[in-house]
């Protein structure tokens, strides 16, 4: 789950707190632009930023070509005149596109920018960062927990499903193939409680009461203020071309 | 010698059909080093578990360190002391690193950090488990997954050490670090296990279960 560590190229490493801090302000930044322009400029950015930390191409553009794919449906919707059957042949009205055109940056935005947060660190590393930010530990815990369990769940599916394909089922569109699967989820949820039963009794036994402490400690370096410095920089300037 | 816990005509059922364990009655002293066998199903686990209050007897009594328990309060203090290996481990690394969960214990302790973070690394190395400090439970073996999850255990210092068929899915180079390692422990052990070969060089004596019942 948690990749090997690339050691034979160099890779910008930032705390996980100043990356979330600084992913988390330029989101609110996408929410608050309204021009394609500064737009395009911030998702440019983004681009940047997520390849600076460790994305991959091959991720980013097929998450990318999956969002856009649900755009190009969407356009009809947004961007016409008026989108009723009586109204064809639909015609795009100039400032709806832009309108468009601006919801379709902002998502791809987005989508770069969450990208190179979870490209940086694993589920285990943003749980311990969030609890260090003050997110509630109920909260970080889950995703902690979430990030472990996860993977256990992944195998006990691939387990099942494999168990029901050394039997011969293989899926199809039909009621039988619904059935099956219907099982195997049924099988899937109720290990997953067992397994979270246990788990408590695995927690009790070494004398849980409700409080969680972590060993791990993280360290800011000059290199990270730079970095979050740098982050609400190009984040004024943006602002500010949006605003001209 | 002290006596740790003592099990006087234990009866525990999961359901209302058939009792699970009838009539169980041990002892485990301080220093005592004990073989549990019998077929799957015997009961082993169920007993391991009811000795640490997960399973709650409908009759009989559990005296351990000293005092009877009974509530989910009394059983709080022999978790502390007593350290169970679960048959499964990743029921018991469910943290998101190893070191993590060696630490999860002994800061529930009350220890102060400087001395969890010694624990952690004594614990490892004791163990030949340094290198996996930093990685998940999911990224380790078989073998070494038994052993981070012993390595929660020792790390409090238990005076007692249950395993649940410890060797299970362990290659013979773990296996001989886990002899030595039990050899030197002071705790005293109750092992669940099929592994003859194993407990013959660790269990001084020994208890059979059949069909919940204490055979010899
Ligand atoms: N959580 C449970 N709920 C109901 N029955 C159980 C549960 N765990 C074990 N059993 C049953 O109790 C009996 C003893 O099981 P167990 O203690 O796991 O035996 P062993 O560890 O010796 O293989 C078995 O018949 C098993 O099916
Ligand atoms: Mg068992």
């Amino acid at each position: 789950m948690i990749g090997q560590p690339d050691q034979t190229r160099f890779r910008f490493k930032p705390d996980p707190r100043a990356l979330i801090l600084g992913v988390g302000l330029w989101t609110i930044l996408f929410v608050l632009m309204q021009t394609p322009r500064a737009l395009a400029l911030a998702g440019g950015l983004a681009l940047i930023l997520a390849k600076a930390v460790g994305a991959s191409w091959r991720t980013l553009i097929r998450r990318m070509a999956a969002l856009n794919a649900l755009l190009i449906f969407l356009l009809p919707l947004m961007a016409v005149e008026s989108f009723a059957l009586s109204a064809w042949p639909w015609r795009l009205a100039p400032d709806r596109l832009i309108l468009f055109a601006a919801v379709a940056l902002r998502a791809n935005a987005i989508l770069i920018l969450a990208q190179g947060l979870v490209g940086a660190m694993d589920m285990a590393t943003l749980g311990h960062a969030l609890v260090h930010l003050r997110c509630p530990p109920k909260l970080a815990h889950l995703i902690v927990f979430s990030a472990r369990y996860l993977d256990l769940l992944r195998h006990e599916w691939n387990r099942l499903y494999r168990a029901a394909r050394m039997r011969g089922f293989r899926m199809s569109i039909g009621l039988r193939t619904w059935r099956v699967l219907g099982a195997l989820v049924g099988g899937l949820l109720l290990r997953s409680l067992d397994r979270a039963e246990r788990v408590l009794y695995a927690m009790k036994c070494r004398g849980y009461q409700g409080r969680f402490f972590m060993l791990h400690h993280f360290r800011y370096t000059a290199a990270d203020a730079v970095f979050v410095l740098t982050l609400a920089l190009a984040g004024g300037i943006v602002i500010w071309l949006d605003r001209m | 010698m002290e006596t740790l816990f003592a099990l006087t005509n234990v009866d525990f059922a999961y359901g209302p059909d058939r009792p699970t364990l009838s009539g169980i009655s041990m002892t485990l002293d301080a220093n005592d080093r004990v073989a549990l066998t019998g077929n799957n199903g015997s009961g082993k686990t169920t007993l391991l578990h009811a000795l640490v209050g997960l399973n709650k007897p409908q009759q009989g009594e559990i005296h351990a360190f000293g005092r009877q328990r009974r509530t989910e309060k009394d059983f709080y203090e022999v978790r502390l002391r007593a350290g169970l290996l679960f048959e499964d481990s990743d029921d018991q690394l469910f943290c998101a690193t190893v070191a993590e969960d060696v630490a999860f214990g002994p800061f529930n302790l009350g220890w102060p950090r400087e001395r969890v973070a010694a624990a952690v690394d004594s614990t490892l190395a004791r163990l030949g488990l340094s290198h996996s400090r930093d990685l998940s439970a999911a990224e380790l073996s078989h073998g070494e997954k038994r052993m981070a999850a012993l390595a929660t255990l020792l790390a409090m210092n238990p005076a007692a050490l249950l395993l649940d068929e410890p060797t299970n899915g362990m290659d013979q180079a773990h296996i001989d670090v886990l002899i030595q390692t039990l050899q030197d422990t002071e705790a005293a052990l109750l092992i669940a296990s099929h592994d003859h070969a194993f407990l013959k060089r660790i269990a001084r004596r020994s208890l059979r279960l059949e069909n919940g019942r204490i055979a010899s």
